[in-house]
């Protein structure tokens, strides 16, 4: 436990670490506050804090009965019109054609084809779920919603992965190359724990990976929900009439979630996905560092990595079926899943082939990830230090 | 006992080490090759930075990377050319490495200072080490190597950076702590060897050349040594050794293998033996 200590303090002693949280704070605010002052989705927060986000007689009673003068009364005005009316749009939604089209879209044939067709046909039972419990008939943001869901959830958890990531990845191979960039090799590892002490080293990079995160998460999040007020939204689904998906192939379609997310549910987990993500980059790093040992060296090698996880898939002809099977797999890496942030706990896009593409993505990354680094650990012990 | 069997050490086609038997009992061991010659390989593989290709090492009978921290808990090594966290002090560098060792916090708070005391760094055990000099690195290097009391001392090129004073400390150092230890010393500078080391082990073309006492293996060139003021008499060939300029006059130290009359003999030293056994070496 001592020596997990001092190894966390050797990594938080680092002057690049502090500089480079301190540069990703500045450029989250900057998109913080570049990004907000939606004083109608702010008003729509207030509102709900009144009437309750459930959209039905008594939020429209409710609604009724309020005044207010102003600038506000035009909110209030816009938000009558747009909860007037409003249908469940899951009553008699169907799924298939979803599965159709992206089936037409990667030419899938056989085995994918059927598996594509399998998951919609999950889908609709959700679905089907969705609409008993009236999931759409929630207020969310209103008319505000498809811009405040993105900026949350797709551009600032989408930059608070990426940073963690970053984070998480330099410490670790800050930690795995710190005695190589410090000429300390020989002295600690000839040492009685020797080469052991890269499994304190691996827990203390993953904790200050994650702490990085958590950080930088925090401080973002108290930025964001001091300039956006949420107010009585928080209980609302995010599969919400209002809410909605932009698709290439299949066009507008709501927001379908496998499992009944409220805002809030929603939210802590996309924060906790994330930080599995974060520590499967940072297992990745700590692995190459191990088999390549000179930290600059194996940032190259971690970019190269990431970057053929994204290169190949795309230049694979979709007519080979070991084509169509690496698109589809390398989704489930942690840099596909990174790619795929925005529609995490949804039933994916034209490449994404599994249900719950993320959990299942996010567990099998952690599981070989984790086997990638013992084995670097089982080869480092072996290994000549030259 | 420290046996080395058998070592051959091989990185590709290239032969570090090949057939290397030693036996270490305590006492300090100078070990002496010109560079490139093996000394670090042999050092690193009692270190277990390296493993051998074919042989084994045995520490009380046992294959070291087998026993694993049981043996490296028992060695001190000193590395050639360590390096050292610019922004920690001696005292929080040692405290660091006194908890790899296994060493308990309470002991090393106490041993920490008094090993730093012992090279001459008590007054500036505190300061971070950004601003210390080659010589006062070197003496932390000591220090941590002597942190876990190793019945196997290992160090490589030790002396390398201190200046005179320095060195003569630290070789009264090494023979005071060689009494009930095994010291393994490899070194350039041969007159380090000569004052302490009670066993000389030359490495040549990457084999064992010689395990002997430093008289023995002087005894090799008994009656070979010469020296004279007048080189050019001598007609026999002959390798210079060294030269030193008197009053205007060059005096020649050289080794002949045949009998030279014109110079007068000398007892050979250690140094004559290694500049003419390591004559077509790069030293």
């Amino acid at each position: 436990m001592l020596i997990y200590w001092l190894e966390l303090k050797k990594l938080l002693s680092a002057v690049a670490v502090w500089g480079f949280i301190a540069a990703c704070l500045l450029f989250n605010l900057v998109i913080i506050i570049s990004n907000s002052g939606d004083e109608y989705g702010d008003f729509v927060g207030a509102v709900a804090q009144v009437t309750g986000y459930i959209l039905d007689q008594s939020f429209a009673e409710k609604l009724s009965r309020l005044t207010v003068g102003g600038k506000p009364a035009e909110y209030l005005a816009q938000l009558k019109h747009e909860t007037e009316g409003v249908t469940d749009v899951f009553e008699g939604y169907e799924t298939r054609y979803i599965g159709e089209r992206y089936i037409q879209a990667m030419g899938a044939t056989g085995y994918w084809a059927d598996l594509m067709r399998e998951k919609y046909a999950a889908l609709q039972k959700v679905v089907e779920e969705k609409a008993k419990k009236d999931e759409s008939l929630t207020l969310y943001f209103a008319g505000a919603t498809h811009e405040r869901h993105q900026l949350l959830f797709d551009t600032l958890l989408g930059w608070l992965f990426t940073e963690g990531a970053l984070a998480a990845v330099l410490l670790a191979l800050l930690a795995v190359g710190y005695e190589n960039i410090y000429g300390t090799e020989s002295l600690v590892y000839s040492t009685k724990k020797g080469r052991q002490v890269m499994g304190p080293k691996l827990a203390a990079s993953l904790t200050a990976g994650l702490g990085t995160y958590i950080l930088l998460a925090v401080l973002a999040f108290i930025a964001y929900f001091s300039v956006n007020k949420y107010g009585g939204i928080w209980g609302s689904s995010v599969s919400s009439f209002f809410n909605y998906r932009v698709d290439l192939i299949t066009g507008n379609r709501p927001f379908i979630t496998w499992y009944s997310f409220s805002v809030l549910t929603y939210f802590l987990a996309m924060v906790g996905a994330g930080a599995i993500l974060v520590l499967c980059f940072a297992l990745l790093a700590f692995g190459i560092g191990m088999v390549v040992r000179n930290s600059y060296l194996a940032f190259l090698v971690f970019l190269l990595v990431n970057g053929v996880n994204i290169v190949v898939p795309l230049q694979m002809p979709q007519t080979l079926p070991i084509g169509l099977a690496i698109k589809y797999l390398s989704v489930l890496s942690p840099v596909g899943l990174w790619l795929k942030h925005g529609i995490w706990f949804t039933d994916g896009d034209v490449d994404v082939i599994w249900p719950y593409f993320e959990t299942l993505g996010l567990g099998l990354s952690l599981v070989v990830l984790t086997v990638f680094c013992v084995s670097a650990l089982i080869y480092f012990r072996k290994r000549d230090l030259t | 006992m420290l046996v080395v069997n058998h070592v051959t050490k091989k990185y590709g086609n290239f032969t570090a080490l090949e057939d290397i038997t030693l036996e270490f009992t305590k006492g300090v061991y100078g070990l002496l090759a010109p560079n490139g010659g093996g000394k670090t390989t042999l050092i690193k593989m009692l270190a277990t930075l390296l493993f051998p290709t074919k042989g084994e090492i045995l520490w009380e009978g046992m294959e070291i990377n087998k026993l694993g921290e049981k043996y490296r808990e028992v060695i001190g090594y000193l590395p050639q050319n360590f390096g050292y966290y610019k922004n920690q002090s001696p005292r929080q560098f040692l405290h660091y490495l006194a908890a790899l060792k296994g060493i308990d916090p309470t002991v090393a708070n106490r041993k920490v200072p008094e090993l730093l005391e012992l090279v001459s760094l008590g007054d500036v055990m505190d300061k971070k080490m950004r601003g210390f000099s080659g010589g006062m690195i070197q003496r932390v290097g000591i220090a941590q190597a002597l942190l876990n009391d190793p019945k196997i001392l290992i160090l490589d090129e030790p002396t390398a950076g201190l200046d005179p004073k320095e060195r003569v400390r630290f070789r009264n150092l090494i023979s005071e702590i060689s009494k009930d230890r095994i010291v393994i010393f490899s070194t350039h500078i041969v007159s380090d060897l000569e004052t302490v080391a009670n066993h000389v082990i030359m490495l040549k073309d990457h084999k064992l050349f010689y395990n002997d006492t430093p008289a023995n293996i002087c005894q090799t060139l008994s009656g070979k040594v010469y020296e004279t003021w007048d080189i050019e008499s001598v007609t026999q060939p002959y390798f210079p050794l060294t030269q030193r300029q008197e009053e205007g006059r060059i005096l020649v130290r050289f080794v002949c293998e045949t009998p030279c009359p014109q110079a007068q003999p000398v007892t050979p030293n250690l140094e004559d033996v290694f500049l003419y056994i390591y004559r077509d070496e790069a030293v």
